[in-house]
């Protein structure tokens, strides 16, 4: 049996201490890792359901019976714009057409930096080419217009793209019942897109009402506090890695997975309930912590 | 166990496209056989965003109360709120205007809209294919994702009774659109949707479209439709359908079209697609 995950960097391969070894190890099964940094929703999306039509995928290990899937739906506002550079530079886009993100703040200044990216100097070019594309959001600025037509035409009902993308894989389950899945989000639902202004949002009372506990079936489990909140913004002497999180709660992850997949009530004390939010979004403030997760 | 019907203070709210709106037509007849209030919210040529914003307003608003049925027709999913339309109810083909084959778009408007804003419109032909291209290959599961969507609010309003229809098929040649660079509809081609059908949730499988067929009744018919494509007498069958769907009977499929779907103008520059065949 396979565990294959869908996912942008909180699922991304990064080796020997990430938690898709340790579950690899915990489950003794072989992991696959689809996930890339700075992906959206609809390209882990896109990529499983290639996956399920078609088990020829010379990347990836064939989807077989009482295989599972494990989703971390990154935020919805991470879409695939082709003027892109490469499909890792989704997160931010929005942001450059809106008018939140050059105001005369230490926040906006920080997050203007951000979407800038470094100087490009010889050093960091040979050295850091990655870590320009994927901060030096500016370029796009000129796309600005196409941005906000996009954003404004999608509208309010966007705030609920990744509701349906976790009823979706829900439906997904029904269909294929000999798969287990497992859905997480890697952001609250919201992750700040009712703020920004082109999607003209009014109001957020139904998304925060809703109830998912009807969807754990047998063969489907969505989590329901965002793996943000569970890992946080980590300021200390320890190292993490570039999922996001530190070894020791990259085991602890691995063993969360690890006892929902085997039906055991998981352990949620090292939580830390203060989210690590993408530096596109940390200038909007600290959003309120999700519902309570009640393992049932 | 089934929705207790009860009193006279209960609502019928209607949420869609042309195929909802018109009092006098099913949804008049269902007010009739059900003896409750209508109000049709639904909206000519708008598509399932427009459909579901107004809902989840409702809903916020507690418009919609307990006991109450939502139907909702969901249209096309390429019917987007573009912001640069004046009228959001001319969302109808636009995404036409980003391709650059199979563009009747100016074809069918012409005699609808006024110059200038066709003008306007196709200005934003560079812009409309960048939508396109930005939603991508998901956006084939759009109205998947919207009925699924629906299935989870009807699971948090228990007691209100949701039926769901699309008036289209889930494609609706959307895989043709080159911009969305759909490579398969394998999967969308083998959904099954009846896990979702619980107490107070129904999607009915057959779209309306499928259902009342092409507009031009066949030669030596003279049926008048109403604002709804629908003929009087298509209009009372299906106003009886939608009260069997929402009582739990077994539905009368015996005047369910034979031949061809209704379709919408934009789109007949394909080859029709296939009539569902309801089982």
């Amino acid at each position: 049996m396979t565990i294959h995950i869908y996912s942008d960097s909180f699922g991304e391969d990064y080796g020997s201490g990430a938690w898709p070894a340790e579950l690899e190890k915990l489950q003794n099964q072989e992991v696959f890792c689809n996930g890339k940094g700075g992906t959206g929703p609809n390209w882990s999306l896109r990529k499983l359901i290639r996956h399920l039509e078609d088990s020829s995928d010379r990347h990836s290990p064939p989807i077989k019976s009482l295989d599972t899937i494990i989703v971390l739906l990154s935020d919805q506002k991470r879409m695939e714009f082709p003027w892109l550079d490469h499909d890792g530079l989704a997160d931010g886009i929005f942001l450059l057409a809106e008018d939140i993100h050059e105001p005369n703040t230490d926040a906006g200044h920080t997050l203007l930096a951000h979407l800038k990216g470094d100087d490009i100097t010889e050093e960091n070019t040979i050295h850091g080419t990655e870590n320009q594309l994927r901060y030096g959001k500016y370029r796009y600025k000129k796309y600005a217009p196409e941005i906000k037509t996009v954003a404004n035409t999608l509208g309010p009902m966007y705030l609920y793209e990744n509701v349906k993308n976790i009823t979706f894989l829900h439906l997904l389950s029904k269909q294929f019942k000999k798969f287990n899945f497992l859905v997480f989000t890697c952001f609250s639902l919201d992750h700040h897109t009712s703020k920004y202004k082109n999607f003209n949002i009014k109001s957020t009372k139904l998304l925060h009402d809703l109830d998912f506990n009807y969807l754990n079936t047998p063969n489907f489990y969505y989590v329901s506090i965002p793996i943000s909140y569970m890992v946080g913004k980590y300021i200390g002497p320890e190292e993490f890695l570039d999922n996001h999180m530190t070894v020791e709660q990259n085991e602890k992850f691995a063993l969360f997975c690890n006892d929902i997949l085997n039906n055991n009530d998981p352990d949620t004390s090292w939580f830390v309930h203060k989210p690590y939010d993408d530096p596109f979004a940390e200038h909007q403030g600290t959003e309120p912590p999700p519902p309570t997760f009640i393992y049932e | 166990m089934h929705l207790e019907i009860s009193g006279d203070k209960m609502t019928i709210h209607i949420f869609g496209d042309s195929f909802g709106v018109d009092e006098v037509g099913w949804p008049h007849q269902l007010s009739k056989l059900k003896k409750e209030k209508v109000r049709c919210l639904a909206e000519a040529g708008t598509g399932p965003n427009d459909a579901l914003t107004k809902l989840v307003l409702q809903l916020e608003e507690e418009l919609i109360t307990p006991y109450d049925t939502v139907v909702v027709c969901l249209s096309d999913q390429k019917r987007l709120n573009f912001s640069f339309l004046k009228r959001k109810d001319s969302a109808c083909g636009i995404f036409q205007l980003g391709e650059d084959e199979n563009n009747h778009y100016l074809e069918h408007v012409l005699d609808d809209q006024g110059e200038e804003e066709i003008d306007t419109i196709v200005k934003y032909s560079p812009v409309i294919k960048i939508i396109a291209q930005t939603l991508g290959p998901m956006f084939l599961y759009e109205n998947v994702k919207n009925i699924t969507f629906l299935h989870l609010i009807a699971n948090n309003f228990k007691k209100i009774r949701f039926i769901v229809f699309t008036c289209f098929s889930l494609n609706h040649y959307l895989s043709y659109y080159k911009n969305f660079n759909i490579k398969s509809t394998k999967l969308l081609d083998l959904l099954t949707f009846d896990s979702l059908d619980i107490d107070n949730f129904d999607y009915v499988k057959i779209p309306i479209g499928h259902i009342v067929g092409p507009k031009q009744p066949p030669r030596g018919h003279r049926h008048a439709h109403l604002l709804n494509h629908m003929t009087t007498e298509q209009n009372i069958k299906f106003g009886q359908l939608v009260y069997d769907v929402i009582m739990y009977n077994e539905i009368d499929k015996s005047w369910f079209v034979k031949t061809e779907p209704y379709d919408d103008p934009l789109e007949n520059c394909r080859e029709m697609e296939p009539l569902f065949i309801y089982e």
